[in-house]
């Protein structure tokens, strides 16, 4: 009985979709943009500059911390070839508006209602951030966000801004 | 009439493990609630003597909780209650049979102090906390710890354990008086185990299990004859189900407990609630309960003075085979970071209602009224 | 008891095998504040204190998990 539960619960957490590696191509991809002042609405991704990528949903907690945190970043960032985009995987665009609504967004913000774009990137929990170089190649991957995340993040972009320069 | 485990309820809000186990919250939280407890005052003609007058307490609770830094968070709870009424403090057998009650007389005025402070560490997929307690009154002191843990598995699942000790010290009033013991104690040693199951997208599955043992003076010292054992183990299973029903913007929740214990007593409990949604600022939620606990071992429909005093019995009601049911409503209001929440809910218990109820129905069972007011801020 | 805790067990266990894993970006239902376990944790200590003082049982509502995944 013991031993059933065993592998019942091994088995349960047996992970059957590959998940995306650091060095791997990111996915490419075209989604609408949710700010109402954008004339594209679709954004794809940008190569020769560096991405942040940050997955996030107006219903998860953390957002409400990774957002000031990202809008900070991308103020640092500005005079640098340095993206940053936030992926809505709300089904209602009316629930990411409102949650952008409570921030002075500073970055594109796009919405994958199908999950297709998240389910590219094997996301796997949410928020989850990536930085893709300037080749468009995943630099390193970045599962929830407590205060003060940003900081590892922000080296790891200087870090590939560098790398660049030489 | 005492109320046993005070603390237990406000460990257990303390300790409630928020969705994901390795989440801290990112807001804080202040609420305050105020709640009017009333019982039906008990018919005439089933007292003998004493006043027919019966429980009303008073409570007002303040909670905040709080994160600190990136991986910590802590939560304060405290409340103060205010009692008065009369209580049971024997059943005689009529002339007809049926029981009646000598109740005590004038109506105590009595107050209940409580504060619990948690603090929780929140590592990847698990969190573990600790939480201190301490409830005080005229004649009950209490004192307590609870230690819990929780992992996230394949965020599909989750495992909690918990553990708690407390360490009560009962000074009865008038203790001389009435020739009641002078002082006791007792210590209450819980464990508990739990699993939360995602099932799909809309709905998940709680199982859990608690064993608990209470050892010490464990009788009500305010009835004129009650002598119970001084040891007692208790085990609780309970299943709670949550699901959203999309076509109704509703979900529904289903709680089931299955209680037994070494009194002999064994419950059921049943819990149904709609958490219906109006608007992005209004919701109600309607509940029922449904309750039945079979009699104690020990139990006697009236007291019986020819037996020796270190005979076990008891003609508490609260010991008695009965079944209760609880209807009530509640109405939350959202607006920007505020919370407002009332409710009402009305119990009434019947010897009728049991699944193995007393052969007498005791007149003690009691109806009442419960009606809170809470607000809550969120920044 | 024995026998309630076989059952508990294989339930679990069948939950467990049953489930198919929800996607992170599908857990907007389950983080809905009216999903969560406890959704009224002050009317939760209310209640169980009422009931535990009032009535002969206790125990059982320790609660652990569900959820959006947030982390």
């Amino acid at each position: 009985m013991r031993r059933f539960f065993l592998v019942a619960l091994l088995l349960a957490n047996a992970n059957y979709a590959r998940p995306l590696g650091v060095g791997e191509t990111a996915p490419e991809f075209e989604l609408p943009s949710l700010l109402p002042d954008t004339k594209d609405l679709t954004i794809s991704k940008t190569t020769g500059v560096i991405t942040y990528l940050d997955f996030w949903a107006s219903w998860c907690g953390p957002c409400n911390i990774s957002f000031p945190e990202m809008i900070e970043l991308k103020e640092e960032f500005k005079n640098q070839p340095v993206e940053v985009i936030a992926i809505s995987v709300d089904k209602k665009r009316e629930l990411a508006r409102r949650f952008l609504g409570r921030h002075r967004i500073n970055f594109k913000v796009a919405i994958d209602a199908t999950g297709n774009t998240a389910e590219a990137f094997d996301v796997p929990g949410m928020p989850t951030s990536f930085i893709i170089d300037s080749k468009g190649k995943v630099y390193s991957e970045h599962e929830g966000f407590r205060k003060g995340d940003m900081k590892k993040i922000r080296e790891q972009i200087k870090t590939l801004l560098i790398a660049d320069q030489t | 009439m005492k109320k046993t485990d005070p603390l237990l309820a406000l460990t257990t809000a303390a300790l409630s493990l928020p969705v994901f186990a390795g989440t801290p919250p990112t807001e804080k939280e202040i609420s305050l609630r105020a709640s009017s407890y009333e019982e039906d005052d008990i018919s005439k003609t089933s007292v003998l003597s004493g006043s027919p007058e019966r429980y009303k307490i008073d409570k007002t609770h303040f909670r905040l909780l709080t994160p600190l830094g990136s991986d910590w968070s802590t939560e304060i709870n405290t409340s103060q209650e205010v009692m008065s009424g009369a209580s049971p403090w024997g059943t005689f057998s009529g002339s007809d049979e049926q029981p009646s009650l000598i109740m005590s007389g004038a109506t105590i005025r009595d107050k209940r102090t409580e504060v619990a402070v948690s603090i929780t560490n929140y590592q990847d997929d698990a969190s573990y906390g600790v939480t201190l307690g301490t409830s005080r009154e005229d004649d009950y002191k209490s004192r307590s710890i609870s230690l819990s843990a929780g992992w996230d598995l394949n965020n599909m699942s989750t495992l909690g354990i918990g553990f708690s000790f407390s360490d009560d010290d009962i000074e009865p009033t008038d203790a001389e008086k009435f020739g009641r013991i002078q002082q006791a104690k007792k210590q209450t040693r819980s464990f508990s185990v739990s699993w939360t199951q995602i099932i799909n997208a809309n709905s998940l599955l709680f199982s859990g299990l608690t064993y608990t043992n209470k050892e010490g003076f464990l009788s009500d010292p305010y009835k004129l004859r009650d002598t119970r054992p001084d040891k007692k183990t208790e085990w609780a299973a309970s299943l709670k189900y949550r699901i959203f029903i999309d076509s109704k913007n509703a979900a529904l929740h289903l709680n089931y407990r299955l209680y037994n214990d070494g009194f002999g007593i064994n419950s059921h409990t049943v819990n149904a609630e709609w958490h219906q949604n109006i608007s992005s600022r209004w919701k109600i939620s309607p509940r029922i309960r449904y309750y039945s606990q079979s009699q104690a071992d020990f139990y006697l429909d009236a007291d019986d003075f020819s037996l020796p005093k270190t005979v076990n019995q008891s003609s508490d009601h609260r010991l008695s085979g009965y079944g209760a049911i609880t209807v009530g409503i509640q109405m939350n209001y959202d607006l920007s970071g505020w919370k407002i929440k009332i409710g009402f809910d009305r119990y009434i218990s019947d010897n009728r209602y049991g699944h193995d109820s007393s052969r007498h129905s005791h007149p003690a069972l009691l109806d009442f009224n419960l009606t809170s007011l809470g607000i809550e801020y969120k920044f | 008891m024995n026998y309630l805790k076989q059952l508990i067990l294989s339930s679990t266990t069948i939950l467990v095998m049953g489930c198919e894993t929800v996607a992170p970006w599908d857990r907007d239902v389950l983080a809905r504040p009216e999903m969560q376990l406890s959704t009224d944790p002050m009317g939760d200590a209310l209640f169980e204190q009422v009931y535990l003082s009032k009535e002969a049982s206790s125990g059982g509502y320790k609660t652990a998990g569900g959820g959006c995944g947030c982390n």
